[in-house]
């Protein structure tokens, strides 16, 4: 009986044009979708290594001329162009490491923040500078939105379901074959169902069957646990639209108007209810200016500077064993003093930034909540999530930055202050960022 | 082969079939006349068990129909007013299609036997149904009563919106099925083709059957006298 | 007469079908919602900007004495003004920076973009009128409109009307006329709430000229969805396929075609990474362009032209401070470099914006939002405008800076020498000033002629459909 109904329902499908039409776009869709990811990724993993390899002919550099210095082959003219200490070596020319969110393996399936937040960043002693790689991307991408496979999916879709799936019933009723159906001696719930069953099927075939087809040409690891989470993924949401489908068929005889009903949800599901959500989170948790936020920082940075010499001086008598009395180098007092007052402005401007932080992260555990209501919303966040390209992990490039800072910090500044210089061996054992 | 027995369905308070009693035996054109809402097509969906008589039973070849559903349905073909077939397939692929649905799997050469038995021309057999006139669309159905040798055959109105040629044509072909030792019902409200094909003729309304008479056993002009001075009452 | 009658009929028709009611009273909602909380945004945006603004010109004149040099490396900010239309299209504004860092020897990219503290939902849907009028209007046209004609076939009523003397013509432009009002006047509230905003926040300016303009750029839009409608529900022969069929055109034009559109311009045209570019400003500062007259030579070059002038050998011979003038000279230099590789970037967006053009003649929805982005002073061009003019400001001050240099710090004050609170108070003040003109045509001409066509050519299908004969 299943597999009768079903060859029945693939000759009706394969003879109507809509079904045609999503059979060439669909995969055309997710092709293009996951080859603009593989590319979008592809880049990014080029620029990592081009920063890692800098890095490394950086400090190999240094080392070796340390190593010729040490043998006496070579001789520095200032005090900041020897690599043996500290400080240039942590802090001057392209000193410094970079700390990298790596991509996720499933990176090219959204991507998300991606286009907004930076996902490397550079740390020395007294930095961290995030750096946004595509500050020079046409915005008006970022108003209309990344093509990527969860858009394919989320957005799209459903699209396609409602148009396959919207008259299973309906259809029957008005052309009259409905009579004709349920005096056959077959439930007609049955057939109903194995009819969206079928549909449901090839669509999820089509679709499924593109991701993995496209996903190996590009190099998009899915034959794994992660690719059958997405697999999963992809069969309830289409699921879920199918369901919606025959619900309203249930409900209504009228094509044209379940096409209405189920369109009308859609725009629900997929614009207004998160617009609301949005709207609503918002309101509840306002996030101020930024505009602001520059001058405040500098209102920081002059008013601790102001008081640079008072903080410094107690300091010093607050912490005499870590700091070298007597006769020191020219450089030693005013970077050991930049150093302190450069700590005291972070650490300030780190308490003035809660006024942006706390409503943000309020609204976003706010949409969190509320983002439950509407699947493709929670989808198109669950895929971000896949991918790694979600607002909440890029944002802990800065927490990386700055726990690696404070290795950073802790490797070098210590011997700074007991002016404790390194050998060209050393070079090899300090700090990078896994 | 086709019995009610005491068949009774109201609607909201209203009673569209009253206490009624038909046996049908093979071989038996039995024509249902009455006026729109006598109840006729009432009686055809309890028969095919499309909601369950308040009172009374329908039987099929013995069974009730609310108690085997599938099986009775197995055993009965329905052709409605307008049959309506899937239009994008061919008559052929109709045919195969509601055949499978009753486990039957037809041969290429057993659907065209079947369809040209029905009457259908051998050159449109396999024409999408959409390009199908009324009547062709019926000998589709007919075709499938043969396919699955139904001993039923329940049929509304199907000649109504023939031409004369055609429904001439089909009442030959109804003939043909009661040779076959078909059963048949047929709801009309045409006196001249229940007088023509039927074998017996029974005269509902508002839910009553009034009278039962032998299609052989009175002329044309009686029977719509009689038809309508039970319309009166 | 008969037409009259048809579009009346059509309008009780529609005023009693409880889910035309019920959209159009959602999307009411919905536009007065949005426009209200648009407005209190821009009243924040626009009063933060200007306290911002005002901060940072404190800081800037108390700064204390320094030498005008560390003045330069000091820098100020140059924040973006935000406009009144960007309640209504918004555009670019919530992606590019909202200031702008303006210091000596360096261009710098705007910072602190609204969409980096925006939830990542925002993406999905804002509730916007650009927002609501790009996929909402149209879809309600659509719900509306999808019936009219082919539902009198289904229902017999065709062949009956036929027979009443109405011509198909009549018929057909009864039911678009209809569909007109019916989008009229729901846009109608929209439009005096607009014409009330913009009145309030700047009088009658070029603001409301531009809310005016917007409005056109908007019905066009509309325009075109009405026209698809009817003469799609003219050519079928079931409601069901005349509102898959919208349905899709609906999807290709709004939905996927724009997307589909900037990011293939953007996989074309690439832009460079940022740290890229500012790799590539370095090597042109330090090796010269193409290699070519690299700094260190011109430096060289120009002291040895003024001290030839001057007709002596050595800098401190000069009547002034060579070295604020070597400031200037080099401030000058590095600012032909970064102008040379952002107007590379520019040409790259232009390339892109040249691709999207092309695109909008597949999809009405991107013609009618990069109008009205244009419009509106939010796109891409106003915010161009507004680093050019930024940058514009920071050379200027970097002139005066190093002029006092120059002219000053000669002498016995050489050496230590400061410029006080007079002087930083007295430095030019930035204040941004809009283009005057309406719209750049250069850069809005492809895409309003994109969307005149579609209207146009939507028009004309709408007479072929009803001209086509069709036997019911």
């Amino acid at each position: 009986m299943i597999t009768h109904l079903f060859r029945f329902e693939w000759m009706q499908l394969w003879k109507s044009w809509s079904f045609r039409i999503s059979a060439v776009i669909i995969p055309f869709l997710i092709a293009y979708s996951v080859y603009l990811g593989h590319n979008r990724v592809a880049d990014q993993h080029q620029h990592v290594q081009v920063l890692q390899d800098l890095e490394e002919t950086f400090y190999a550099e240094m080392a070796e001329r340390l190593r010729l210095i040490e043998r006496g082959e070579y001789e520095v003219g200032a005090w900041f162009q020897d690599p043996a200490n500290p400080i240039v070596l942590a802090q001057f020319g392209d000193a410094g490491r970079h700390v990298i969110l790596h991509p996720k393996p499933l990176a090219a399936l959204a991507a998300g923040q991606s286009d907004l937040f930076p996902y490397y960043g550079k740390v020395t002693l007294t930095n961290r500078v995030a750096m946004r790689d595509n500050a020079f991307e046409n915005p008006v991408m970022q108003v209309t939105g990344q093509f990527d496979f969860a858009f394919v999916l989320v957005w799209l879709i459903p699209l396609f379901v409602i148009v396959l799936g919207y008259d299973v019933l309906s259809r029957e009723k008005e052309s009259g074959t409905y009579a004709l159906l349920q005096s056959q001696p077959i439930s007609i719930a049955n057939v109903l169902l194995l009819k969206t069953l079928f549909r449901f099927l090839v669509i999820s075939g089509i679709v499924i069957g593109s991701l993995l087809l496209f996903g190996a040409m590009f190099g998009v690891p899915l034959f794994n646990f992660g690719g059958l989470q997405v697999v999963l993924v992809v069969l309830l949401y289409i699921a879920f639209w199918f369901s919606l489908c025959v619900l309203i068929n249930l409900y209504s005889d009228r094509s044209a108007v379940n096409a209405i009903i189920l369109a009308g949800l859609w725009v629900f599901f997929v614009l207004i209810l998160p617009a609301l959500i949005t709207l609503y989170a918002g309101k509840q948790h306002p996030v101020p200016s930024r505009a602001m936020w520059v001058t405040e920082q500098r209102a920081i940075e002059q008013s601790v500077n102001r008081q640079r010499d008072v903080l410094f001086e107690s300091w010093k008598a607050d912490h005499p064993e870590e700091v070298v009395e007597g006769d020191t180098p020219i450089f030693y007092q005013a970077w050991l003093q930049r150093l302190l007052t450069n700590e005291m402005i972070q650490e300030r401007i780190d308490e003035a930034a809660d006024r942006f932080n706390t409503p943000r992260n309020a609204q976003a555990g706010l949409i969190n909540r509320l983002r439950l209501l509407s699947p493709p919303m929670y989808l198109q966040h669950w895929f971000q999530q896949t991918a790694g390209t979600d607002s909440d992990r890029l944002q802990t490039l800065d927490e990386q930055m700055r726990a690696f800072q404070q290795e950073w910090q802790a490797h070098f500044i210590p011997r700074f202050r007991q002016l404790d210089f390194f050998t060209s061996e050393e070079i090899q054992q300090i700090p990078r960022f896994e | 082969m086709l019995k009610t027995i005491n068949l009774t369905k109201h609607f909201n308070g209203q009673t569209a079939v009253n206490d009624l009693n038909l046996t049908i035996a093979s071989g038996e054109i039995y024509c249902l006349l009455g006026a729109n809402g006598a109840g006729k097509t009432t009686t055809i969906n309890m028969l095919l068990n499309v909601f369950p008589p308040s009172a009374g039973k329908a039987m099929i070849g013995g069974m009730s129909v609310t108690e085997n559903p599938l099986e009775t349905k197995k055993r009965l073909t329905y052709i409605p007013e307008n049959l309506a077939l899937y239009p994008n397939l061919t008559g052929a692929e109709n045919l195969r299609f509601f055949c499978g649905l009753s486990g039957l799997n037809l041969t290429n050469a057993q659907q065209e036997a079947h369809l040209t038995e029905a009457g259908l021309q051998p050159v449109a057999i396999h024409k999408r149904v959409e390009t199908y006139s009324k009547g062709m669309r019926q000998k589709v159905g007919v075709a499938l009563a043969i396919a699955r040798s139904s001993d039923v055959l329940l049929l509304d109105e199907p000649t109504s919106g023939l031409d004369p040629a055609a429904s001439n044509d089909f009442a030959r072909l109804l003939e043909h099925m009661k040779d076959r030792g078909a059963a048949v019902l047929m709801a009309t409200h045409d006196l001249f083709r229940a007088k023509e094909t039927g074998t017996r003729i029974g005269i509902m309304n508002r839910g009553k059957l009034m009278d039962e008479l032998n299609a052989a056993d009175i002329s044309h002009s009686d029977l719509e006298q009689v038809y309508l001075n039970h319309m009166k009452s | 007469m008969i037409v009259r009658k048809i579009v009346s009929n059509e309008l009780t028709r529609l005023f009693r079908d409880r889910v035309v009611l019920a959209l159009a009273v959602t999307i009411l909602t919905l536009l007065v919602v949005s426009v209200l909380i648009g407005e209190r945004y821009y009243q924040q945006l626009s009063s933060a900007q200007s306290e911002a603004e005002y901060i940072s010109r404190l800081q800037w004149e108390q700064q204390g004495e320094k030498n005008p040099h560390s003045a330069a490396h000091y820098g100020t900010f140059a924040f973006k003004p935000v406009n009144v239309l960007m309640v209504f299209e918004p555009g670019v504004t919530r992606y590019t920076g909202v200031s702008l860092f303006l210091e000596g020897h360096r261009q710098n990219i705007a910072s602190n973009s609204l969409a980096e503290d925006l939830d990542a939902s925002l993406r999905f849907a804002e509730l916007t009128p650009s927002f609501i009028f790009t996929y909402l209007f149209p879809l309600f046209i659509i719900f509306a409109g999808f019936r009219m004609v082919v539902s009198e076939k289904e229902s017999g009523m065709y062949r009956f009307l036929m027979a009443q003397g109405v011509s198909r013509n009549q018929l057909v432009f009864g039911k678009t006329l209809a569909l007109w009002i019916v989008a009229a006047l729901l846009f109608l509230p929209f439009f005096v709430m607009g014409l009330l905003i913009t009145g309030l926040t700047s009088g009658v300016t070029s603001d409301m000229t531009r809310f005016m303009l917007l409005t056109l750029v908007w019905m066009g839009y509309f325009g075109v969805m009405i026209h698809l409608t009817i003469g799609v529900s003219s050519l079928v022969r079931h409601s069901g396929t005349a509102m898959v069929t919208l349905l899709a055109i609906w999807m290709l034009g709004s939905l996927l075609l724009p997307r589909l559109v900037t990011n293939a311009a953007a996989s074309r045209h690439t832009v460079p990474a940022t740290t890229e570019f500012y790799q590539a400003v370095r090597t042109d500062l330090t090796e010269g362009v193409d290699g070519h007259n690299p700094f260190s030579e011109h430096s060289l070059a120009f002291r040895d032209s003024v001290l030839s002038a001057h007709g002596v050998t050595d800098i401190n011979e000069l009547p002034f401070n060579f070295r604020g003038m070597m400031l200037q000279e080099a401030e000058e230099f590095e600012k032909r470099i970064y102008d040379m590789h952002f107007a590379r970037i520019h040409a790259i967006h232009d390339r892109q914006l040249a691709t999207f053009s092309m695109g909008s003649v597949l999809s009405p929805a991107l013609a009618m939002r990069l109008t009205a982005m244009n419009i509106a002073g939010t796109d891409i061009h106003a915010f161009r405008h507004f680093t050019q003019e930024a940058e514009a400001y920071r050379i200027n001050l970097m002139r005066e800076l190093n002029h006092d240099l120059r002219d000053n710090a000669v002498g016995d004050r050489a050496v230590g020498y400061v410029a006080g609170h007079d002087f930083f108070a007295d430095n030019p003040v930035f204040t941004y000033k809009r283009p005057s003109q309406l719209l750049s045509p250069l850069v809005t001409l492809p895409f309003m002629v994109s969307l005149f066509g579609w209207l146009m050519i939507s028009a004309g299908f709408v007479v072929m459909a009803a001209k086509k004969e069709e036997i019911v």
